[in-house]
């Protein structure tokens, strides 16, 4: 246990080998985890609890630290050496509950550069607890923390109050820590750049637009110089020679190969198991997973987030968030699942509604952008562009909405701001294997199962019946053919997919652009709907996904028939902006009426 | 807002100080935390950041359109806060 942001994580990776997410930002681990490993023959069982700042929770990640408390036989605090003073609020309030505590003085190396002096045989004097000085990044002084693991001693604490806790913090503070008068260093001058408006905004975008380019040079680049040129190459001749094996047209060749086009066989037209299946995650989606986890992984360890998040508050206020809730809107761009788990971060029930709301209807994750850049990018890298501003508009106009109907309104930002660190490579990379290897074991089997399902559903006539039912109302209101009813049911099994449905269907650049925005709005995928249940509660996802079916009818409807011709198209785009100008009064209004 | 405040001893003034609400703080000045003008849970998210009666901080930034505001506390973290929550704390600077 311990404050966010000390290093738990790091640890528990290191000493269970379990890959762990660990960030240089406050609130990384949301749920415990628990690794197993061997020590001197026996099992431990090892538990990473969230970090929390009291046992007194504020929010719900929390909460869990707190419950966790009472399942350990032992408590390891791990306490950032650099900042003890606060670090020891929480250590004295473990101490009180009467539990075996060993303390893990962390960032040991940091205090030298620092010029902060521990006495550490004072610190032990004065807790009575072992204190071990370890650096969680090289793994130094784990090895001696291991050797405390049968360590049981209970201290008699006696309970204090939080003053009185800070006037005893106080008095340690005198007796163990001396600190070198500080002058300000350049890195810190640097660090404050990051902070300030007229340099922080210009810094902010020079980092977004590095992050997207160096996404898109690697996702692009193991497209053409990896995977395509082994699909089309021998996988493809491979294939061909099974799929003469086979015979066109019998049951295993439909099944496994799909359809030839003009006798050979097309990736994301054939939809066999092996052709379309095995193409769509591991050709078009997985350079754009480990690219983009690489590029925020790099962020994350950096510590730049929260810097993005002082700069982006007031935005977020608009839509009843606050700037911490743009993490969770990053973490959506990769997938929504770890985007709706870290929504739980935020300050209140409200806030979790709109940012999972917000999240699950506007951010497309990277399998869906990696098929959009695909089919839409095919017409020019500008209309891929259209697609997120469309998405980006939408964002907006629901998240006014939102702030305005739902009552309350949003609390104030507060966080600590790291110091902003060079990530250590082998934790990056091994973030991402475990990113990577996540993807695969969540995409591939639902992939499967989805041309699976398709073929399946086909044979049955039931896309059919289906299309027959509603097809027309598809027609009028997004001018889409009807067959793209059956690429909008298989998204709810996975988003990736369904774009790749829509490749047979030959749509129109237009088309194209309105059903990919579609796809993105409607519904969140099946992994995505599971979480947000369990989050959100079943009478809040309802109101979830209702929001999400009307906002997509609405979107839809307008990109059909707003932007017919230029003429329409800048009277679509007023409206729009008289929407949002009409909405922002009101919230504003609205927050006036609440602070008086 | 801003308040001078003076502490007397008999007739001399000992101490000229005044309170500022932390928003109206200029970036780049220092001050004590002197008070704290909400509830008991603003009191308890701020304690357990670190943030307290008789801290020592500097204000590092402002960010633009009341946007929040970062301080840095002695020997302590850097902490970001929302414009409505710094004009509840009052810290004193001068003498």
């Amino acid at each position: 246990m311990g404050n966010p942001n000390v290093g738990k994580s790091v640890i528990f990776s290191r000493l269970t080998g379990t890959s762990v997410t660990s960030s240089n930002y406050a609130g990384t681990t949301v749920e415990y985890k628990k690794g197993l490993f061997k020590h001197d023959g026996k099992n431990v069982e090892l538990i990473d609890v969230p970090g929390t700042y009291t046992l007194d929770p504020t929010n719900k990640a929390e909460e869990v630290a707190v419950e966790m408390l009472r399942e350990g036989d032992l408590v390891f605090n791990v306490v950032d050496a650099t900042n003890l003073e606060r670090n020891l609020n929480l250590t004295l309030q473990l101490l009180e509950q009467n539990i075996p505590v060993v303390i893990l003085l962390n960032m040991w190396d940091e205090t030298h550069h620092q010029g902060i002096n521990i006495d550490l045989d004072k610190l032990r004097e004065e807790l009575q607890v072992p204190v071990i000085p370890t650096v969680a990044t090289t793994g130094n002084g784990l090895k001696k923390a291991l050797e405390y693991l049968d360590y049981r001693e209970i201290k008699e604490f006696k309970q204090r109050t939080s003053e009185e806790r800070w006037v005893e913090i106080g008095h340690i503070i005198n007796d163990v820590q001396q600190i070198e008068p500080k002058h300000h260093s350049t890195k810190e001058i640097m660090e404050e750049y990051t902070l300030k408006p007229w340099t922080g905004i210009p810094i902010a975008a020079v980092v977004l637009y590095l992050t997207f380019m160096v996404i898109r040079f690697i996702g692009e680049g193991i497209i053409n110089y990896i995977a395509n040129p082994f699909f089309t190459g021998p996988y493809q001749r491979l294939l061909m020679r099974f799929s003469q094996f086979l015979t066109e047209g019998s049951f295993l060749h439909d099944l496994l190969i799909g359809q030839l086009v003009n006798g050979q066989i097309d990736f994301e037209q054939s939809f066999g198991l092996l052709t379309t299946g095995i193409f769509i995650p591991f050709a078009a989606v997985l350079p754009y997973i480990i690219s983009f986890y690489f590029v925020l992984s790099l962020l994350e360890d950096s510590g730049y987030l929260p810097r993005l998040a002082v700069l982006v508050d007031n935005v977020m206020h608009k839509v009843g968030l606050h700037g911490f809730s743009i993490i969770p809107m990053i973490l959506g761009f990769g997938c929504n699942v770890p985007a709706a788990l870290a929504a739980r971060n935020l300050d209140s029930k409200r806030e979790q509604f709109i940012a999972s709301t917000l999240m699950s209807i506007s951010i497309p994750c990277m399998a869906q952008t990696a098929m959009i850049i695909g089919l839409v990018g095919a017409f020019g890298g500008i209309y891929v562009f259209f697609v997120f501003a469309a998405l980006f508009i939408v964002w907006i106009i629901v998240g006014l909405l939102l702030n305005y109907f739902l009552p309350g309104y949003s609390s104030d930002l507060l966080i600590e701001i790291p110091t902003l660190r060079l990530p250590l490579l082998d934790i990056v990379f091994k973030k991402l294997w475990m990113r990577i290897t996540n993807f695969l074991k969540e995409a591939i089997p639902f992939v499967l199962l989805g041309v699976l399902a398709v073929n399946a559903l086909y044979a049955l006539g039931f896309f059919n019946f289906l299309t027959r039912m509603i097809g027309p109302l598809f027609s009028v209101l997004f001018g889409l053919p009807k067959d793209v009813i059956s690429a909008l049911l298989m998204g709810f099994l996975r988003k990736d997919l369904a774009m790749g449905m829509l490749a047979p269907l030959d749509l129109t650049l237009k088309q194209l652009i309105i059903a990919s925005t579609i796809l993105t709005v409607y519904f969140p995928c099946v992994a995505t709907f599971i979480i947000l249940f369990r989050e959100l509660g079943l009478k809040n996802m309802v109101k979830s996904a209702s929001i999400m079916v009307v906002t997509a009818v609405s979107v839809g409807t307008i990109l059909n028939l707003g932007f017919n011709s230029i003429f329409t198209a800048v009277i679509t785009m007023s409206l729009i902006f008289i929407v949002i100008y009409i909405l922002y009064r009101l919230t504003s209004a609205k927050y006036k009426r609440i602070m008086e | 807002m801003r308040m001078n405040i003076n502490i007397y001893s008999g007739d001399d003034v000992i101490v000229k100080a005044q309170i500022v609400s932390l928003s109206s703080l200029k970036a780049g000045e220092s001050g004590i935390v002197y008070d704290f003008k909400g509830g008991e849970n603003l009191l308890k998210k701020l304690d357990s950041l670190g943030i307290r009666k008789g801290k020592k901080i500097k204000k590092v930034s402002d960010m633009v359109l009341r946007g929040p505001i970062t301080i840095q506390i002695e020997n302590s973290s850097r902490i970001a806060i929302g414009r409505g929550m710094a004009e509840k704390i009052m810290v004193k600077i001068g003498n």
